[in-house]
């Protein structure tokens, strides 16, 4: 390993934190840059401390590491200090590892986990000297790819990347880095490389469409320019994850970072269909790990890392079938280990609170729930399986065992939402409270405290509610008025505290989320008017980028506030993730006649995703068969 | 059983806070499978007592902690080995030293609460050599030196001269050789610096081999601690009072090479016991 870090002592020692930005953690792999054909710099464009709490990077870190001709190395935003310093004396962003430009690799890979780190990618790929623009680079510059769950809809991005892997990166990189050497071997260009790459299944290359518009500004054609060009992009999916790369090694950061502990990923997709959840669609079908392959994993990780907190990770854990046989025989091996387990998205049942009690300090912790909406009515469109009923009992199941602190989290602005829909928000609250005070006196530890929270809900692709307004910032700040009036009005409202989440990100990320290519050139001016770390509430300039928005005509009329007809071509509808439009619409009718689809292990309702022939959508065929 | 740990934190590491460097070892014990000891209650921690934080920049072969084991049956090289094993570039396990036991009825002497003095190479930035030489001889000349430092609870003014055992300076006209100028022998010399420079401790504190490099061995710990800082902070105004020049607050780069503690008016090294 080199000692030359990119940076100088006095440099390191103006900055906040300079252990950001020298590398050299537990795990780290060590190559020499001169003896592979191919670098690739994998970059999560925000502060090291959340780009390292990222389980994609680390698998794709490693996957690519097993290669022998590569050499993947790691990039994060600089913070805001060493952002200002690196501009004034000229020094390019570098990779951890060996310390070396960006610039100088074959590929840079950004991992785009939300929409508001748009400003960091530009901050990233301009801090390494390549041209923001995929057009303007030349055979100099690394080819820019792009994945996470913002490239489902990558249209506001499209212009900054030569292209984007839609769906889960284990499948085909593979091709794409051998693609790659054969192509410079036989002397093409990277043109002919990105032509290429093009007809492998999941790559999105932006260039080779032609986007045009009606006048009043929604799309009249998206298309290929070429027949040789997929009209339509497939996700790509692993389709057994038992046989799939993992980690057994994971990078460990010196810093604290937001994630602090080793991560198991139990599953992925998930059964329920939220109507306004994204990654329970874009992730379908729902397939799990084997319990056996997990307790090897986590054997592994935590021998190799020495951690003392282990996060089984899922979208809904209570789903995971081998949930019980897993986390009891999780708690023995944590606790000889001295390792605390933590289990988040957990449904609160008998099940739940004899772990939580196993694994938690009563009085130091909180039980949660998603409700995500304040009334039955509201839950059935949304489609979340969550009945008062299972609240208020979870709830005293967790007080009579000691607990005394209860989180809720709700959405304000859901489709059809009325004032009683805000109003019940408060009620459930104060339901749970007094769920509690039906303890008798002397058994109770106290007061409760019930605290609520709400955000602002935003219409994402590939949701049944991708056709629907969003309400405006102005109808969202009223509801929270009248919400936090009847908290006040609660009986219980002692008991109750209410917090509430800021309208500007939310209406900004919903422009992001169901934006189209005409969005980019307004990303680039606020970034050059000095916007970066958006998602940053203390460094998101709503000023600069509602000036930026209007100069460019964009409207949250158009993007955010408008119901979308059926026939509309969506920016997004060149991307198919298995998940088909038609039950997408079936969904978005359901929701409006207050309609639930059950989940999938109860039933199939016919999404689509089967066609991968992989994880749920094939153990039922299997169970009925039987 | 207790048992003290010396390391060395050097390269690219220089820039890991004391507080990551704690985290670093927790997980490095775990990794080891040493059996540690652990406290008692609902959230268990390693039982661990660190030396004293060591500045960000700076190089050290002298990093301590003492930690308590679950078992008593397992040698010193073992336990060196074990975590030799776990570390990764930039941490060296110097030596592992068993405790004795404590006599019934005396206070818990921990590493911390033992250390009297430490002993430090700096190396002067390049453009600041002349000067820094010139400012360290006329210190070594002086009774004391009096400068103003910021504590917690106000300043307060701090004799840094008196806090100073030992001072060698090697430069060119001296071939590389150690030269002290002030030499109170109460301090230990390293032994691999009796036969010269101690190649293998600069070559993880330095980057390249040139002159002048100066030793110095001064007070620490709670008491009375001398910090670099303070020495270079002493030697900048002697500079700017001599020639009128001012040096950049960064005027060298630190190593340090040993703490120590006190017995019978010697300083003995932390891994002495």
């Amino acid at each position: 390993m080199s000692n030359k870090l990119a940076l100088s002592d006095d440099i390191l020692l103006r900055v906040e934190k300079p252990a950001r930005y020298i590398g050299g953690e537990i795990n780290m792999v060590v190559k020499d840059p001169a003896a592979v054909d191919i670098r690739f710099a994998m970059c999560f464009p925000d502060v090291y401390e959340v780009g390292m709490s990222h389980l994609g990077i680390q698998i794709l870190y490693d996957m690519f590491n097993r290669r022998s001709d590569t050499y993947c190395e790691r990039v994060y935003s600089p913070w805001t200090d060493l952002d200002k310093i690196m501009r004034e004396e000229h020094i390019p962003l570098f990779t951890l590892e060996t310390q070396s430009p960006v610039k100088e690799f074959d590929f840079l890979g950004i991992t785009l986990q939300y929409e508001m780190c748009y400003t960091n990618v530009l901050q990233v790929l301009d801090l390494s000297g390549i041209p923001l623009h995929s057009e303007d680079r030349t055979e100099d510059d690394p080819i820019v790819i792009g994945g996470g769950p913002c490239s489902y809809n990558p249209e506001p991005i499209a212009d900054f990347f030569d292209f984007f892997y839609i769906g889960e990166g284990e499948t085909a990189y593979d091709e794409i880095l051998d693609l790659y050497k054969e192509n410079r071997a036989a002397g093409g260009t990277r043109r002919d490389f990105l032509r290429k790459v093009s007809h492998i299944e999941g790559m999105y290359v932006p260039s080779l469409y032609r986007v045009e518009y009606h006048e009043d500004g929604t799309i009249r054609s998206f298309t290929p320019i070429a027949d040789d060009v997929p009209a339509r992009i497939r996700k790509q999916v692993v389709r057994d994850l038992d046989n799939c790369v993992y980690p057994e090694k994971q990078l460990l950061p010196f810093l604290r970072v937001i994630q602090d502990r080793v991560v198991l990923e139990l599953q992925r997709g998930c059964t329920r269909g939220c109507r306004f959840c994204q990654a329970g669609m874009i992730y379908r079908p729902n397939r799990e790990r084997s319990v056996e392959h997990l307790r090897n994993i986590a054997k592994s990780l935590l021998d190799t890392s020495g951690q003392d907190e282990m996060n089984l990770s899922s979208l809904s854990s209570s789903d995971f079938s081998g949930l019980q046989e897993l986390v009891y025989a999780m708690i023995d091996e944590c606790r000889e280990r001295h390792v605390n387990l933590s289990l988040p998205s957990l449904r609160i049942d008998s099940f739940a609170v004899d772990v939580m009690k196993k694994v938690q300090d009563v009085n130091k912790s909180s039980i949660t729930f998603a409700p995500e909406a304040g009334t039955q009515r509201m839950r059935n469109v949304i489609n979340k399986g969550l009945t008062d009923e299972d609240i208020l009992s979870g709830a005293a199941k967790a007080f009579a065992a000691g607990w005394n602190k209860v989180k809720l989290y709700f959405m304000l602005g859901l489709p059809t939402e009325q004032d009683d829909d805000v109003k019940g928000i408060a009620q459930l609250g104060n339901a749970i409270a007094a769920e509690y005070y039906k303890i008798p006196k002397e058994a109770r530890h106290g007061r409760v405290n019930v605290t609520i929270s709400t955000s602002y809900f935003i219409a994402k692709p590939f949701t049944p509610f991708q056709w629907m307004p969003m309400i405006s910032k102005e109808q969202f700040l009223q509801n929270q008025r009248l919400l936090k009036t009847t908290v006040n009005e609660q009986l219980n409202a002692k008991s109750l505290e209410y917090h509430w989440h800021d309208a500007e990100t939310s209406e900004m990320e919903g422009i992001f989320a169901r934006g189209d290519r005409r969005i980019a050139p307004a990303i680039e001016e606020a970034y050059r008017k000095g916007c970066i770390y958006d998602a940053w509430v203390e460094h998101f300039h709503y000023d600069i980028w509602k000036e930026v928005l209007d100069r460019h005509g964009i409207t949250v009329e158009f993007y955010n506030l408008r119901e979308r007809p059926k026939n509309e071509i969506l920016p997004w509808d060149h991307i198919d993730i298995g998940v088909s439009r038609n039950f997408l619409y079936r969904e978005y009718e359901k929701a409006q006649r207050e309609e639930i689809t059950p989940n999938c292990m109860k039933q199939c309702s016919g999404c689509g995703a089967a066609s991968y022939g992989c994880g749920i959508c094939v153990q039922k065929r299997e169970t009925s068969q039987s | 059983m207790n048992i003290r740990v010396c390391f060395s934190k050097y390269d690219r590491l220089r820039f890991l806070g004391h507080l990551d460097v704690m985290r670093y070892f927790q997980h490095a014990i775990a990794r080891s499978g040493i059996p540690i000891a652990y406290s008692q209650g609902f959230h268990p921690h390693m039982i661990m007592s660190f030396a004293q934080p060591l500045a960000l920049s700076m190089t050290s072969d002298g990093e301590y902690f003492d930690c308590e084991l679950s078992a008593s049956e397992i040698s010193e090289q073992d336990i060196c080995e074990s975590l030799q094993n776990t570390m990764c570039d930039g941490f060296f396990i110097r030596s592992v030293t068993a405790l004795p036991e404590r006599e019934p009825n005396t206070r818990k002497q921990t590493g911390m609460s033992q250390i009297a003095g430490a002993m430090y190479l700096c190396e002067p930035l390049p453009g600041c050599e002349a000067t820094l030489l010139d400012a360290i001889t006329k210190f070594a000349e002086c009774d004391s030196f009096c400068i103003e430092k910021k504590a917690k609870n106000g300043t307060r003014t701090v004799d840094v001269r008196a806090g100073i055992h030992a001072i060698g300076v090697a430069s060119s006209d001296s071939d590389g050789a150690l030269q002290y100028l002030v030499d109170d022998h109460i301090f230990d010399t390293p032994s691999d610096l009796v036969s010269g420079w101690g190649r293998e401790r600069s070559e993880h504190a330095f980057h390249s081999e040139y002159t002048p490099r100066f030793l110095i061995a001064v007070d620490a710990g709670s008491e009375n601690n001398i910090s670099v800082e303070l020495i270079a902070s002493s030697l900048r105004q002697i500079a700017s009072q001599l020639t009128g020049t001012t040096l950049p607050e960064r005027c060298m780069s630190s190593h340090r090479m040993e703490l120590y503690r006190i017995s019978e008016g010697h300083m003995i090294s932390l891994s002495k016991v």
